[in-house]
């Protein structure tokens, strides 16, 4: 099988999807993962590669409100979807809930898990917003981090859930 | 270097089986794209062609007709726990998937691409195969239905035929006086592939004697199956913990008979033993079904 990549197609494939609520289209090769296309074409590096084979969840965008390792997304498959990052949590100038948590509950560290622990940590509180213990706990269990020993990152998922759970009770 | 290919979505099941028609030896199938993924960063997928079937409405149905549980193969992990058919008719799978990799890996991957990529530390195919689960093959030309154990043949290996793609996967509904477990050891609770994994599921009768007992165990031998004759050695008798020990004993001869002695095998004969004493204990003394 001839394996001269010259001659693998140089086209790019047109993808159009929405990205932390704006529209967004853009041309991308076609075996491009989405990890690489929101860091090296949309710059936007808040999402961290942090072993690319889908075991640590450094990666962790949410598409259609699904976390998911965007390490093992082929871009083309973002087409059509609504997808969040770790960029779209702030609201203008204000930090989303989780964010503070992370930050007043000493959650971050050396902050490279930190933007996919807020997004599988959104993912369960969009869907659910008063989860037990055990509920965040799974939902995290696809984030490693190997610096703070998980308890603060626990503690803030929990610190966060309240400040929502009462923003939805008195709205 | 990473793997280059074009990327085809298909509007339809038929147009996927229509490319493959002529395509298929240059073709792979995505999914999910958790295994073929970490192929391709290796540099290790030479398809020209990727076909992403993972939007195919034909292949994404969770049903059940007539007492009979058909999953379509592009049903993800998340949505097989989150199916109330499937708590109801085959709950065992439901725990299965649940012990996948981890939320971002299931929200991804597929029953489908568990069974093709034939990994034999597969956490759906055990459950499956105690469902007595069989596989929905189509081509653009033709339609076959093959029990799983006629589809895994090996590891890594598929029958799977030029232009075929897996749909769905039909279960044998089994009534609610039938119990189930499902054990794995694995290095962690999450992200981690199983070192051994079992499925059993069994029925006792008024008297407290097995009626039915049905056992698969992943990574223990070369191609996925039931162990029949250590099923044979419980049925028909009232279950305790030294016949439970017979059985697992069967089951570690039956690992040995069938994969030869390899350097894992010192730790697998304990281990595979354990895992059954463990599943059958539950099964039918503490009549668990996964506590």
């Amino acid at each position: 099988m001839n394996r001269n990549l010259k001659d693998r197609t140089q086209r790019l494939l047109r993808i159009s999807f929405v990205l932390n609520g704006m529209p967004v289209n853009i041309e991308v090769r076609p075996w491009e993962t989405a990890l690489a296309v929101l860091r090296e074409q949309l710059v936007l590096t808040g999402t961290k590669e942090g072993c690319g084979i889908g075991e640590c969840g450094a990666c962790t965008i949410l598409v259609d409100g699904f976390a998911v390792d965007s390490c093992l997304m082929l871009a083309p498959k973002l087409d059509g979807r609504k997808v969040e990052t770790v960029e779209g949590l702030r609201q203008g100038e204000a930090l989303h809930p989780l964010q503070e948590a992370f930050l007043s509950n000493g959650a971050v560290q050396c902050g490279y898990c930190t933007p996919g622990m807020l997004m599988s940590a959104k993912a369960l509180l969009d869907r659910n917003p008063n989860p037990e213990r055990d509920e965040w706990v799974e939902a995290l269990s696809g984030n490693l981090c190997r610096c703070t020993g998980y308890v603060q990152i626990l503690e803030a998922v929990e610190d966060a859930a309240k400040t929502l759970g009462k923003a939805k009770k008195l709205s | 270097m990473r793997s280059q290919f074009e990327y085809i979505l298909p509007r339809s099941l038929k147009e996927a089986l229509d490319f493959l028609v002529d395509h298929s030896s240059q073709t792979s199938i995505l999914a999910g794209g958790t295994d073929l993924m970490i192929a391709a960063r290796n540099g290790d997928v030479a398809s020209r062609y990727v076909v992403d079937v993972s939007r195919l409405e034909e292949m994404r149905a969770i049903a059940v007709t007539e007492g009979a549980l058909s999953i379509g193969a592009a049903v993800t992990y998340t949505e097989i726990m989150n199916s109330p058919q499937i708590a109801q008719w085959a709950p065992i799978l439901a725990r299965a998937a649940g012990c996948v990799g981890s939320v971002q890996i299931r929200n991804a991957g597929t029953l489908g691409g568990n069974v093709a990529n034939a990994s034999p530390a597969a956490d759906s195919v055990p459950p499956m195969l105690v469902h007595g689960a069989k596989v929905q093959i189509r081509s653009a030309s033709s339609e076959r239905c093959e029990p799983l154990e006629r589809v895994i043949v090996g590891p890594y290996r598929t029958s799977l035929r030029p232009g075929e793609i897996i749909t769905r996967f039909i279960f044998e509904p089994l009534g609610d006086e039938y119990r189930w477990n499902f054990q794995r050891i694995a290095r962690r609770r999450a992200l981690s592939v199983a070192r051994i994994n079992a499925a059993a599921i069994g029925r006792l009768d008024s008297r407290g004697v097995v009626d039915d007992l049905r056992l698969s165990i992943g990574s223990i031998t070369p191609e996925p199956s039931r162990m029949t004759s250590a099923e044979d050695h419980l049925k028909g008798k009232v279950p305790d913990p030294s016949l439970i020990q017979e059985v697992a004993e069967k089951v570690s001869q039956e690992m040995v008979r069938r994969s030869g002695v390899r350097d894992s095998t010192e730790y697998k004969r304990p281990a595979v033993e354990g895992l059954v004493v463990k599943a059958l204990t539950e099964l039918f003394i503490k009549q668990n079904c996964n506590a």
